[in-house]
């Protein structure tokens, strides 16, 4: 593992978020031709998982710096298929400009780089971190689509985009609750710790085990619907940002 | 009643209140962490007794997730139930709907998994040995641990890389299982697991120099029989600088014994028997191992399988006409058509 980061990878990070960035604008303004639109980020985001993973031995999944990047290729990706299917090419506009956000969040998160301590060294931990975020970013599909709803769009598309993104955000996020908890009882002893990171855990879970539900009761459809999918992603923004930096946390592994 | 725990209102509702309580428990755990300093030394059940003796308010919120976990059990099973008579005289199996079911009844099993890991079980944290010593626990007293070699390796920036130690389970002089333990791979006996939580370097105890020149080690707590009597390193001390004091007791072969802290210096004699002199420090790699027991672990492992397969037939399938809301979860019996 090299020493120090080269200064080149932050700067073509930089650059990706900022190219990703204006890629999306361009598609949530209504561009004619949105499929190569939507693809070019692709390329850049296996470039630097690619970069960061030669550096570090392993997949970027540890700290802030390394999910902020994992969680914006996770977001271009799960957001590509119901945009193609659906013709959401607006919605994935906005998709596709959050995950440049987010590129530009890690560029300015430190880098540094450590080796995984033992209790990271499996591939539960992977499989844990890699469905969370993998969940994480149908949910922030979710919730788009749910501000789309709120806005007053009113085609089907957008609705079907809602009800799918948070459907299979639940069961990546179980994957990633189950993975989790196996990999906690063969390092802790136990699949559950009463920490503040896994009760937000549970809390998102339970709060979404219930949100897809809510298309079974006539009437609940629509704008609720809409407004479930945003205050759910606020709940898992807070347990992936708020939990790490203003609260005490049992996942601050280093 | 079995209209209220029949309806999906009543689910959401549950849902809600659960995320607020663990909304709440999070805070409670963040502003007031003395309260729930010990939460994880023991399983659930007497933490809990303890604590609603003394700090009622830590326990409140996690009673009250358990009574609305226990409502919101009922509403499941109440749901799944219903649905699965109208499945049986309707005559139809439908692949998504058995698949949601399947899921419910995960969720079933591992809560009540994990009731049962909260009640029956036991932690026992904390066991300190060197390699060639051995522990045992009070929940298996007739079992033993014994300690082989221990490994650990550090990355240039001193973090630790590998924790190693092998262990051996006896009950009595029988083999009950054996292995390396390693961070993330426990030692299993008859549902018993062993971690090693921690392999550090650590004082062992005191080299001591006998008149023929031979040199025997004083280990901290082990009596040394020596010519002229008994050595006992009952603790040891850092004092200012790299000094470090010794809590003896000296039994003479003559009888009595005494207790005296001392600051033993290489080369220096001891006060017992004609020519023993102090050696060198003695410093060794020291494992700490937890030793824990929950019962409903593989009974939450099959839940959870079967919550995390039962959902994938529940989003790659379309619904046929492709119609909205193609949700999986028992429908709104009172407000279906």
């Amino acid at each position: 593992m090299p020493d120090a980061i080269p200064a080149a990878y932050l700067w073509c990070l930089r650059g990706a978020g900022v190219a990703t960035l204006g890629l999306g604008l361009a598609l949530a303004l209504g561009a004619r031709r949105p499929l190569p639109l939507a693809l070019a980020p692709l390329p850049l985001a296996a470039a630097l998982v690619a970069w960061r993973t030669a550096q570090v031995g392993h997949l970027p999944l540890a700290g802030l710096h390394e999910t902020l990047l994992t969680f914006g290729v996770s977001l271009l990706l799960v957001s590509l298929w119901p945009a193609a299917r659906h013709r959401t090419w607006r919605l994935q506009g906005a998709a596709v400009s959050a995950a440049g956000v987010l590129w530009l969040l890690s560029s300015v998160a430190n880098p540094r780089l450590t080796p995984l301590v033992p209790a990271l060294q499996t591939l539960w931990f992977e499989a844990h971190v890699l469905s969370s975020f993998v969940a994480y970013a149908h949910f922030a599909v979710g919730a788009l689509a749910g501000l789309a709803v709120l806005a007053g769009t009113s085609g089907t598309g957008v609705r079907r985009v809602l009800e799918g993104a948070n459907r299979w955000g639940f069961v990546w996020f179980t994957w990633g609750m189950v993975g989790g908890g196996i990999w906690a009882y063969l390092a802790w002893g136990t699949y559950w710790l009463w920490h503040v990171k896994e009760l937000w855990s549970a809390v998102v879970w339970i709060y979404y085990a219930g949100a897809i539900h809510v298309p079974h009761l006539p009437g609940w459809r629509g704008r609720l619907q809409g407004a479930a999918s945003v205050v759910g992603f606020a709940l898992v923004l807070f347990t992936y940002l708020g939990v790490g930096l203003l609260m005490r946390n049992s996942h601050q592994w280093q | 009643m079995l209209r209220l725990f029949s309806s999906l209102r009543t689910t959401i509702g549950l849902s809600l209140a659960l995320v607020a309580l663990a909304i709440w428990g999070s805070l409670e755990i963040q502003f007031r962490p003395g309260s729930y300093a010990t939460i994880e030394d023991t399983i659930l059940l007497p933490w809990l007794r303890a604590r609603v003796g003394e700090d009622p308010r830590a326990a409140s919120w996690v009673l009250a997730m358990m009574g609305v976990s226990a409502l919101l059990c009922l509403n499941t099973a109440v749901c799944v139930v219903r649905r699965l008579a109208a499945h049986a005289r309707s005559g139809r199996w439908p692949v998504r709907a058995v698949a949601a079911h399947l899921a419910h009844l995960g969720f079933l099993v591992v809560l009540a998994a994990h009731l049962h890991g909260s009640v029956s079980g036991f932690r026992s944290d904390g066991h300190q040995a060197f390699g060639g010593q051995s522990f045992s626990v009070t929940d298996r007293p007739e079992w033993r641990f014994d300690v082989g070699e221990l490994t650990l390796e550090l990355a240039p920036q001193g973090y630790p890389t590998l924790l190693r130690a092998q262990v051996t389970a006896r009950q009595g002089e029988a083999v009950l299982a054996q292995g390396a333990v390693e961070v993330n791979r426990p030692l299993l006996v008859q549902g018993v697991a062993v971690y090693v939580k921690a392999v550090q370097p650590s004082v062992r105890g005191w080299g001591v120099l006998l008149p023929d020149g031979r040199a025997v080690t004083a280990e901290v707590g082990s009596p040394l029989p020596l010519p002229g009597g008994t050595l006992l390193v009952r603790e040891w001390t850092q004092m200012g600088g790299r000094a470090i004091a010794l809590r003896v007791e000296w039994r003479p072969a003559s009888g009595g014994s005494r207790q005296e802290w001392v600051v033993p210096s290489p080369g220096s004699p001891l006060p017992i028997g004609p020519g023993l002199r102090w050696g060198e420090i003695v410093v060794d790699s020291l494992a700490i191992f937890d030793v824990r027991c929950d019962p409903g672990a593989t009974m939450a492992l099959v839940g959870s399988a079967l919550l995390s397969l039962s959902l994938v037939p529940l989003v790659i399938r379309r619904t046929p006409g492709g119609r909205l809301a193609a949700g999986p979860g028992p429908v709104e019996v009172h407000e279906s058509p």
